[in-house]
């Protein structure tokens, strides 16, 4: 995850009041997740949506027509061997002609064999549309999130952007081909078993179609409920997961802080509402299959009694009416199966149309950025940037950069100092035109970036920032992931100018050591180094280090100051850094405060001064919140806390109160 | 063979405590089954006896009786409804004990992990365990639901019908039932044949998911280094991969499936075929050719799917090894029975000749001996894999020593309740885990029973308060994913609130200062001295602030205290110290000079 608000930092903090690192829609990302729930069902039908699918559905066109074709004939052939049935039993029965009943069962297998042959092309057809109709909305998705800038992930979360591009292709595809295909086979199934019965006998056809609106209300009314039930399960079964996930990352806190127990419960209870959402779909879907089994022996029963009626009163043929009895026992079976299906279906049709609506939001969401159409390649370049009164919106109306101004030279290092919200992120995030300025131009040796293209422009300018991300794959892999192009020795030379050589030589299988889940069996530090020589590694002319150095453990970071160094040599540099060996080492100190820069100068030439710097300065090394608050009081809270728990003294009376510690030796540095 | 017998009777073991639930199931599912062969019998007495049909000389002759044509109507519906009820009770319960199950197995899982000590952690894969916890549960929940209920269903039903049709008409019976097995067995074959298909599927898209998350979760160095269509190549490859093998499934699908339903035909025509004549012949019944038809609709279905019911056995026998090797899993850190806390802690730590090791060839840590009285500040400090780490992680014991002892005001920390022990020792670890809750909630993570005002007395001396109070919700701020909104400094900040709000006798900072930026440091340095007041601490950092100022530093080399003392002692002494001081730590004596002119120039 890391900083993914870390762009926006700047823009936003004049709203929270500074010191934010994550963009507002992060601290409200608990409510976002709430209204992906509530859209899991969409409208039936949305003719929109249903018209883009067109685009996919296009090039197979044929095969789809196909797979219709065969999805008739096997409508067709199965279900007139009912009628094949009726008449053979009626000839039978009739006058015992066996012959009859031969050619009977050869048609009777002609059919089996045609209803075979159309129910397979059916299904071969739909898996050679299907999967890859699937594949193709899949990877669309895909290229087009890699496409969308910072502007569209500082808004959104992983894991709801994730299940965009897997479950809801996933359900969106399940509707298109066999969701479709079964609902034109049913109504197909069901138009020709129902002619069929109607062609035995139809007073008997219409006596089982009565017991039809008993069923579809029933079915409506059930998968009304049953559909809040398996949506509630969903639920709860991702969080039963989510919190072991959680208390399973977090184990060594957990059981620092004594929480087993506590979390125990907590964890009890989320399986508990899991249980008991189970339990609750578990009885829906427990009542479905009996209800409908029961509507089917009514309805053979009524047959039954309606036959007899009738062959008593003479009005129906004996050998007719035996051989329609048995006739029906098996069309009634072949007549509620698709009924059955349709009802199902419709639920599914409604979670598709929802699925849809988010994944064509994603592809409807367009790059704000992109190339111009007559955009070049960036040439060579020596490293000159200048920011030619550049001004920056990231929402209409709130300016985050003010006209700004600004040459570095080739090979000069600038640092960016201002407190958080002061513009540094935003002024670095334009080199590589991460977002687009609102006026002015950032031109790099003479080139405005926004007629060059993206891919040569992020090539001459190295980035590396907080938080280290660090891909699945071998140490090596991360490393040439800055240089596609480059060969292992060059991969191991740029490891070798950031001082990682050494280390990464000593790890199991040295630069192919795979890295394990968020890189963990490196320290953060190890990963910065990683980060470093992924950077160098294409020999960026421009350089930008973004709080870099930020995250480093102590030890790491000697041997990071000592690569910065040579890393910078010859480069032009950004520097964001609060590190103030760091700041002090550079060319030129830049300050900026909400999105203006105040002053430049090295240093010394800034100190000298005692302008903003200075004061900036001692501001940043003074302990600004120890004013704030009352440190005793705080401290009295604590203790008070501990007689009130009594956790420190098992027998509670003899407190170790604050007498008893301030009785201690005191400290050296008081 | 026999172990994954023996997971499969600890798995039905889980279920035993519903064996009243298991038993209604299995009256249930004879019920259900013997209602199910009732209908076709039914069918065939209204046909042969209520209506009478006989076939005389090849003319079809009836006679009806009319009450018996009512209660053979009567009699379906009502079997139907027996049997409709006998089911539902029957599924109801079954997935009701299945998920009993599943509920207690996650319970089982999720408190064994919850104890199990950081041995096991490290050498454990999350993405593993939750695989465990997940899927194999499932497994074994559908092994309960249906492999045992269906499974006794089918099987139940499949020789009661072949009973009465051997009984009726052997002939007819054993042609029909040859397509039956036939069919049977073509379904645990392809259940076989579908099952690694299914696996790489499975395994195809949880490859695509790590494409896609490392995709989006990195999407700033994907497109800092232009590498959107290589990214894209990945995914299609895996895409590729995913499409390729579900194709295969889909493809043994599409040849199975219609052959299935081809081969129940075929045993209806031969049944429409052979039975009639057997009618015509009069050696058979229409009541009883029809029932012979309704059997096969019935069967259909439940044959079609016993491969799938068969396959689940070794299925959730794999699962039930899996789940169970976490199950069995001891906790090397046990709680002694009858361990006593001393009354009044002071925090007083001693180390006498302690030896640790992860693997007993290759020792980790030896010879430590040293003491930490209430109240004294002790830094550590050597290189990367010197043991700094492990010889504060033995305080709290996370782990147990190999040799010598770890005591706590004078007492084995083994002889200690671990709950008590550890509420005296607080740790703040170089990675800060924050968890999905509110800020507040995470802050009183190991004091939930804290107040509002408790809680922020912690955050301001942790010099959090006033970031948190800036924040639009305060305190009551969603924490997002691992805290992916906060900064580094922020998150250790709110760590050592945690820590500080469990009011220990023994404060651990491991490396933890170490992502916070020199002014923030500063300020916790400051509150330090207050909340070292008292407690004894433990500091490992490679910071001069914190040196200097301790009571004793060891320095450790290969898990040695190779040296030990003030600052300026070891400074004197030379070695190791000496190096790391030259190396490090000096840049940071005009840094410290700087910021102490500058903070002199601003108060006054």
């Amino acid at each position: 995850m890391g900083m993914m608000g870390g762009g926006m930092a700047g823009g936003w903090s004049s709203n929270l009041g500074g010191g934010g690192h994550g963009p507002r829609s992060a601290w409200a990302s608990s409510a976002s997740m709430a209204d992906g729930w509530d859209k899991e069902y969409g409208s039936l039908y949305n003719p929109q949506l249903v018209r883009r699918f067109g685009r996919y559905i296009g090039p197979h066109k044929r095969r789809l027509g196909a797979a219709i074709l065969a999805n008739a004939i096997f409508a067709v052939s199965f279900n007139i061997q009912v009628l094949v049935v009726y008449q053979a039993l009626q000839g039978a029965l009739d006058n015992g002609v066996r012959s009859e009943l031969d050619r009977i069962a050869i048609l009777f297998a002609a059919l089996a064999l045609i209803s075979w042959g159309s129910e397979f092309l059916r299904q071969w057809l739909m898996a050679n549309v299907g999967h890859p109709i699937l594949r193709k909305m899949r990877q669309d998705v895909f290229d087009h999130l890699m496409r969308l800038e910072h502007r569209f992930y500082d808004r959104g979360e992983v894991g709801a952007i994730m299940s965009r591009v897997t479950s809801d292709v996933q359900v969106l595809q399940e509707m298109l081909t066999s969701g479709v295909l079964t609902v034109i086979g049913d109504i197909f199934g069901l138009a020709i078993i129902m002619a069929v019965m109607l062609f035995i006998d139809w007073q008997l056809a219409l006596v089982a179609f009565a017991v039809l609106p008993i069923l579809i209300v029933s079915m409506a009314l059930w998968s009304r409920r049953a559909r809040k039930a398996f949506l509630e399960t969903r639920v709860a079964i991702a969080a039963v997961n989510s919190t072991l996930n959680e208390d399973l990352n977090g184990v060594r806190v957990v059981q620092s802080l004594n929480r087993e127990s506590e979390n125990a419960k907590r964890f009890d209870r989320i399986n508990n509402w899991n249980l008991r959402a189970t339990r609750r779909a578990g009885l829906l879907s427990a009542a479905i299959m009996p209800l409908v089994e029961i509507l089917i022996a009514l309805a053979t029963a009524l047959i039954i009694v309606v036959a007899a009626v009738r062959l008593s009163g003479g009005n129906l043929d004996e050998a007719a009416g035996v051989a329609a009895i048995i006739a029906f026992a098996i069309g009634i079976q072949r007549f509620f199966d698709p009924v059955r299906d349709l009802v199902l279906q419709y639920t599914m049709f409604q979670r598709a149309m929802a699925g849809a609506e988010r994944v064509f939001e994603v592809l409807d969401t367009e790059p704000e950025i992109e190339d111009a159409p007559q955009a070049r390649d960036l040439p060579d370049i020596t490293g000159h940037v200048r920011f030619d009164n550049v001004s920056l919106e990231y929402v209409d109306g709130v300016r985050v950069l003010f006209d700004l101004d600004l040459e570095v030279q080739p090979g000069e290092t600038v640092a960016l100092v201002g407190e958080t919200g002061a513009g540094k992120t935003s002024i670095t995030s334009l080199i590589t035109r991460n977002y687009e300025v609102t006026e002015g131009a950032v031109l790099i040796d003479g080139h405005d970036v926004r007629e060059v293209t993206r891919a040569s422009l992020v090539q001459r300018v190295g980035v590396v920032l907080q938080d280290p991300f660090l891909f699945s794959g071998t140490v090596l892999d991360n490393i040439m992931y800055g240089n596609l192009e480059a060969t292992r020795e060059q991969a191991i030379a740029a490891a070798k100018v950031v001082g990682a050589d050494e280390w990464i030589e000593r790890l199991p299988q040295s630069y192919d050591t795979p890295l394990a889940e968020r890189a963990q069996n490196l320290s953060i530090g190890q990963r910065q180094l990683v980060a470093f020589a992924r950077a160098i590694l294409s020999d960026p002319r421009i350089l930008i280090l973004d709080e870099a150095t930020a995250n480093v453990d102590s030890q790491t970071e000697a041997l990071i100051q000592q690569a910065i160094a040579r890393v910078l040599r010859g480069r032009t540099a950004f520097v964001i850094a609060h590190r103030l060996s760091t700041i002090r080492a550079v060319d030129r100190i830049i300050v900026l405060e909400y999105g203006r820069i105040l002053e430049q100068g090295s240093h010394d030439e800034l100190l000298a001064i005692d302008g903003h710097y200075a004061k900036l300065y001692r501001m940043m090394y003074a302990a600004q919140e120890s004013v704030e608050f009352d440190e005793d009081a705080a401290l009295a809270v604590l203790d008070r806390m501990r007689e009130r728990t009594g956790l420190n003294s098992s027998n509670g009376k003899n407190g170790t109160g604050s007498s008893t510690r301030t009785d201690e030796p005191a400290l050296a540095l008081d | 063979m026999p172990a994954s017998l023996l997971a499969i009777g600890r798995v039905l073991r889980f279920a035993l405590p519903y064996w009243k639930g298991l038993l209604v199931t299995s009256v249930g599912i004879l019920a259900t089954a013997a209602f199910a062969m009732s209908t076709p019998w039914l069918l065939r007495w209204a046909i042969d006896t209520a209506i009478s049909t006989e076939i005389l000389d090849g003319e079809t002759a009836i006679s009806i009786t009319g009450w018996l044509v009512a209660v053979a109507g009567l009699a379906l519906v009502g079997a139907a409804v027996l049997r409709g009820t006998f089911m539902f009770v029957q599924r109801y319960l079954a997935e009701w004990v299945g998920q009993t199950v599943a509920y207690d197995l996650r319970n089982a899982i999720y408190q064994r992990l919850q104890t199990l000590s950081f041995r096991f952690h490290d050498g454990a894969e999350t993405g593993q365990i939750m695989v465990r916890a997940t899927q194999d549960v499932e497994v074994v929940r559908m092994f309960i639901n249906f492999g045992g209920v269906q499974l006794t269903f089918t099987l139940v039903l499949g020789i009661g019908t072949l009973v009465i049709m051997l009984l009726i008409n052997w002939q007819l019976a054993l042609m029909v039932w040859g397509l039956m097995i036939i069919i049977a067995a073509r379904s645990a074959f392809i259940a076989r044949r579908l099952r690694p298909i299914w696996n790489d599927v499975q395994e195809s898209q949880a490859q695509l998911g790590t494409v896609l998350q490392e995709a989006l979760s990195g999407i700033r160095v994907v497109k800092a280094f232009g590498r959107s269509e290589f990214e894209g190549q990945k995914f299609g490859r895996a895409a590729g991969w995913l499409q390729q093998r579900s194709y295969d499934a889909s493809m043994v699908q599409a040849v199975n499936m219609p052959l299935m339903t081809l081969l129940g035909t075929v045993a209806l025509v031969l049944t429409i075929w052979y039975g009639g004549r057997e009618m015509v012949n009069g050696n058979i019944t229409v009541g009883e050719l029809t029932m012979f038809v309704m059997f096969l609709t019935i069967l259909q279905m439940p044959i079609r799917g016993l491969g799938w019911m068969v396959m689940m056995v070794p299925r959730a026998a794999t699962a039930g090894m899996r789940i169970f090797e976490i199950l069995d899993q001891e906790s090397e850190v046990q709680e002694r029975s009858g361990a006593v806390a001393p009354t009044d802690p002071k925090g007083h730590v001693r180390f006498a000749d302690v030896s640790f090791a992860y693997d007993p060839r290759s020792p980790v840590l030896g010879g430590i001996d040293f003491e930490a009285r209430p109240g004294e500040l002790i830094a550590l400090l050597g290189l990367t894999g010197s043991g700094k780490s492990t010889v504060v992680n033995l305080i709290p014991r996370f782990y147990d020593v190999s040799a010598g002892r770890v005591t706590f005001d004078g007492q084995d920390v083994r002889d200690w309740p671990l709950e008590t022990l550890r509420q005296q020792v607080a740790i703040v670890q170089q990675e800060v885990f924050l968890f999905a809750a509110t800020l507040k909630e995470n802050i009183a993570y190991g004091r939930p029973d804290a107040t509002d005002e408790e809680i922020e007395a912690a955050a301001k001396l942790a010099r959090i308060h006033s970031f948190i109070n800036r924040l639009p919700e305060k305190y009551d701020t969603w924490v997002g994913e691992r805290g992916a909104n906060f900064s580094g400094g922020q998150k250790q900040r709110i760590a050592i609130a945690r820590a500080l709000l469990m009011d220990p006798r023994v404060l651990i900072f491991d490396d933890s200062t170490s992502s916070v930026d020199a002014a923030t440091e500063f300020e916790i340095q400051q509150a330090m001295a207050a909340l070292m007041r008292g407690r004894t601490t433990f500091v490992i950092a490679h910071r001069l602030r914190s040196l200097r100022e301790a009571d004793q530093i060891l320095v450790l080399d290969q898990g040695r205290i190779v040296q030990r003392g003030k600052h300026d002692d070891l400074l004197q002494q030379g070695g190791l110290y000496r190096e790391i001081y030259d190396l490090e730590l000096r840049d940071q004596e005009s840094a410290k000079s700087v910021t102490e002119l500058s903070l002199a120039g601003g108060s006054a």
